[in-house]
């Protein structure tokens, strides 16, 4: 008997249509993450990042913004 | 812009404790000499991969134009036959040339020199390693060299984008995950950054699907350092190669880029991305969905139904992550516009996205079956990778060049102006090049579907569908013109840029806190049920923890976890579709009279493989009432279980050949090698008059047999030393002999043509035999 026969025994076709539900409800996992509000802080400077990072702040912690130094 | 007063305390409130207080400050310099080399080599390699498309665009109008002769007698385009007949520059072998300077060596340099520039920036870090720096830089332009004596050389897998023989293929992991990996995670693992920012997610699910998808698709027998077999075959090997090949495009042109759109857009609009969140969506959902769209390109082939149904529908999800993430970068620019009409790195930027968002329309609408049926094969699939390829890619990445040049040569732009040409003549360029080609594509599609009122076919002759589009391939010569001649006023700008760089080069050194090793802590939940069941209050806190996006926090800050899950997310997806695929036997019904290629034909195969003829000749007929009235019957799975690699092709440039076996003569098939006008008058194949000259290595052909009976072929005895030599000079001398007493030349037993024609007169003829009697390699040659 052949990997391919035991394989082949073991109702493998649905396994497809199984991953296309998991692959919908990961989906839908993201959207709630990033549907919640608490996080709106966090996500604002995560996504001011590029705008900060040529003149990196001078010894204050690396939380602020470049922006607020030359302020 | 001036960020609101109290941003910093906000900011800060929702820090948890033990990140409030910063490590010792550390100094640190960029390298961005680095990024200096990656960015030459991408202008050098684009003017290259363009010149070579432009020759390859030439290659398929010259034909019709050399012949022609003025009223004083002479003939103007004669000298440009050398494009049709000499074999290092025929179509078959400079195609692949162009697709692969274009994706890897144009497209893979500017992905480095995005990487490197953004990612010492977004991680406050200098790369892990100059030496490995160096190493990635010199070992991908050594790749880039090698594939570029190689491929003119006949010296290919045929597998498109992939069609690297094994050792070049070993290189590019090496310097790949060798390289280039380990120094780009061990500068994340170095980074003075807690979050990684959404660029980074995207070259990470590139450096980790890439190597997958190489690593897999690439798994083959070797039988000298430049020629080896496809472990897969057929129908597993084509889905193999489209699961690779669409994913290329996913994880090598798709996903790199649009990390350099999130980085290099903010930055030249001086705003942050339109959306976060949504840039959050825009990840996942493309690393999820992309991964199974492969199937799409084997739409009514011999692949299961079910595997190309699965392919369209996460083709036609696809179009939402897409959009998210083209409209997250066009809405970038709100309160920005006003800035597109001097800027000319915004003017690429936005042209660039917008060709994003057309290209991920037509995708999902070209993977809907119905629409598949009229375009596969055609040159619309043509049209809409250059729409991608033009548009987004090389326009992604002429802005960003415009935008690097002055901050690495630290020094203003040489000429505004002549990059605002670049980019007119582009655009031009690219309208110039597509829109005929949609036009040649779908007029192929519907005279090849065109049933006259008798119910045959209104144009039989092939070559008729083919002369059609000449008007159409002119066009698109000027457009890819206008496209060159702008990649020029590039380089041209870059390098007097480059003269007036300062003596040298400031580096100015930056500071910034040392990460604290100390994580995020995790928020504690309390149950608010009130039931007594210890269970119910787990799966309430549970619950809690899941809904709070905590986890995802945890994930952009931690670079090996974000990373562990990226890899679940492709590798889950690909084993998902592969394993039913590879492994249940009724995917691939045998065909009991279907036996392995004879040792002449298996060489006759090497030569079709070796001169790229899937380039121009598909050799899979659809179920399509069309396709099976002109080619025949319709292609079966079983029919290529000895095809290791399977030749289906993806684009009709010339006729399907998965039935000629039989229907033309030997000496037809001579004539046609020597000079296919002599045969078929419009013609546009080049000569193959070499191997009328060439004399095959039959001793070679063991080790060949062998390769193919390691992998599972039943060659029988034919592996026994010298066995196949005899049996293909046996062959040969038949096919020899019938050329001769057909009129033709005599004496060509010894040469590669008779393999050639071997192989051509072997196709598509094994399904109406009648089963051998016993199992082995059929004794009795082919006709």
């Amino acid at each position: 008997m052949r990997l391919s026969d035991i394989m082949s025994a073991m109702g493998l076709a649905i396994y497809p249509t199984i991953a296309l539900f998991i692959f919908l409800a990961v989906f839908i996992g993201v959207l709630i993450r990033i549907g919640r509000r608490g996080d709106n802080d966090a996500l604002t400077r995560a996504g001011r990042l590029p705008l900060v990072d040529d003149a990196p702040p001078r010894g204050v912690g690396d939380r602020v913004h470049r922006t607020e130094i030359h302020r | 812009m001036v960020a609101p007063a109290n941003d910093t305390s906000i900011a800060m409130m929702h820090v948890p404790a033990s990140e409030r207080s910063p490590g010792p400050i550390e100094t640190f310099v960029y390298d961005d000499a680095i990024v200096r080399k990656f960015m030459g080599v991408t202008i050098l390699w684009g003017v290259v991969a363009f010149l070579v498309g432009l020759i390859v665009a030439l290659e398929l109008v010259i034909p019709s134009v050399i012949g022609y002769t003025t009223a004083s007698g002479n003939q103007p385009f004669a000298f440009l036959s050398f494009l049709t007949n000499v074999q290092y520059l025929t179509f078959g072998r400079l195609r692949p040339l162009h697709t692969n300077a274009a994706i890897f060596a144009f497209g893979g340099n500017a992905i480095f020199a995005a990487v490197y520039y953004s990612t010492q920036r977004l991680c406050k870090a200098r790369m892990w390693s100059d030496r490995l720096s160096n190493l990635h830089f010199w070992g991908w332009q050594l790749i880039i060299v090698l594939a570029a004596l190689t491929l003119p050389l006949g010296i290919t897998s045929s597998k498109e984008y992939a069609e690297l023989e094994w050792p070049i293929d070993v290189l590019i992991a090496v310097v790949w995950l060798g390289f280039f990996g380990t120094n780009f995670f061990m500068t994340l693992k170095n980074r003075r950054e807690r979050h990684m920012y959404v660029a980074l997610w995207f070259y990470i699910a590139t450096i980790v699907t890439v190597t997958m998808l190489h690593v897999f698709n690439s798994l083959a027998v070797p039988v000298s350092l430049f020629k080896s077999y496809s472990v897969y075959a057929g129908v597993q090997d084509a889905m193999m190669q489209w699961w690779y090949g669409h994913n290329a495009v996913a994880f090598f042109l798709t996903t790199p880029f649009l990390g350099l759109m999130y980085y290099f857009l903010p930055k030249a609009a001086d705003r942050p991305v339109y959306s976060y969140r949504l840039s959050i969506v825009h990840f996942w959902s493309l690393v999820f969905t992309y991964i199974w769209a492969g199937p799409h390109h084997l739409h009514y082939t011999a692949l299961p139904a079910w595997a190309s149904t699965l392919g369209m529908l996460f083709s036609v999800m696809l179009w939402m992550p897409s959009w998210g993430g083209g409209i997250n970068g066009l809405l970038t620019l709100r309160g920005a516009w006003h800035k597109l009409t001097d800027d000319p790195v915004l003017k690429f930027f936005v042209v660039g996205i917008t060709f994003y968002m057309m290209s991920t329309f037509e995708g999902p609408m070209l993977s809907v079956k119905t629409v598949n049926m009229l375009s596969h094969y055609t040159d619309w699939t043509i049209a809409h990778v250059h729409a991608g390829a033009l548009g987004w890619n090389g326009f992604m990445t002429f802005g960003m060049i415009y935008y690097l040049a002055p901050r690495l040569f630290q020094t203003g732009l040489y000429s505004k102006k002549l990059a605002e040409w670049h980019f007119w003549l582009g655009t031009l360029g690219i309208l110039l090049y597509i829109i005929p080609i949609y036009i040649a594509g779908i007029t192929q599609g519907l005279m090849w579907r065109a049933f006259d009122q008798t119910g045959n076919l209104q144009f039989p002759d092939f070559v008729e569908t083919v002369m059609r589009l000449m008007p159409f391939y002119w066009i698109r010569v000027v457009g890819g013109s206008l496209f060159l001649m702008g990649s020029l006023l590039l380089a041209y700008n870059v390098i007097r840029t480059w003269m007036k760089r300062p003596a040298v080069y400031e580096e100015p050194v930056q500071t910034a806190p040392a990460l604290r090793p100390e994580r995020v802590e995790a928020p504690v939940f309390a149950s608010r049920l009130t039931a007594n069941c210890e269970f119910g209050h787990k799966g309430d806190v549970m619950i809690q923890r899941i809904a709070s996006g905590f986890w995802h926090r945890v994930w952009e800050g931690t670079p090996w976890k974000f990373t562990f899950w990226t890899i679940v997310a492709v590798a889950s997806a690909s084993v998902l579709e592969l394993i039913p695929l590879f492994a249940i036997r009724s995917n691939v019904p045998s065909i009991a009279s279907v036996q392995p290629y004879t040792p002449l034909e298996l060489a006759g195969r090497d030569i079709y493989i070796s001169e790229g003829c899937y380039n121009c000749h598909s050799q899979m007929i659809r179920p399509i009432w069309a396709e099976t009235k002109r080619y025949g019957e319709y292609s079966k799975p079983g029919e290529f279980v000895y095809d290791h690699p399977f030749q289906w092709g993806s684009r009709r440039i010339g006729p399907d050949l998965a039935r000629e076996g039989g229907l033309r003569s030997n000496l037809w098939h001579l004539l046609h090698f020597q000079d296919p006008r002599q045969s078929v008058a419009q013609s546009i194949m080049p000569s193959y008059a070499h191997l009328i000259d060439e004399t095959l290595d039959y001793d070679g052909l063991t080790a060949r047999v062998k390769a193919h009976a390691l992998i599972g072929v039943p060659y029988g005895d034919a592996v026994k030393p010298g066995r196949a030599a005899e049996l293909a000079r046996a062959q040969a001398a038949i096919i020899a002999e019938d050329i001769a007493a057909s009129g033709g030349p005599a004496g060509l037993a010894e040469r590669k043509i008779v393999a050639l024609i071997a192989y051509l007169q072997r196709l598509g003829t094994d399904i109406s035999r009648p089963p051998p009697t016993e199992n082995g390699l059929p004794d009795t040659p082919s006709p």
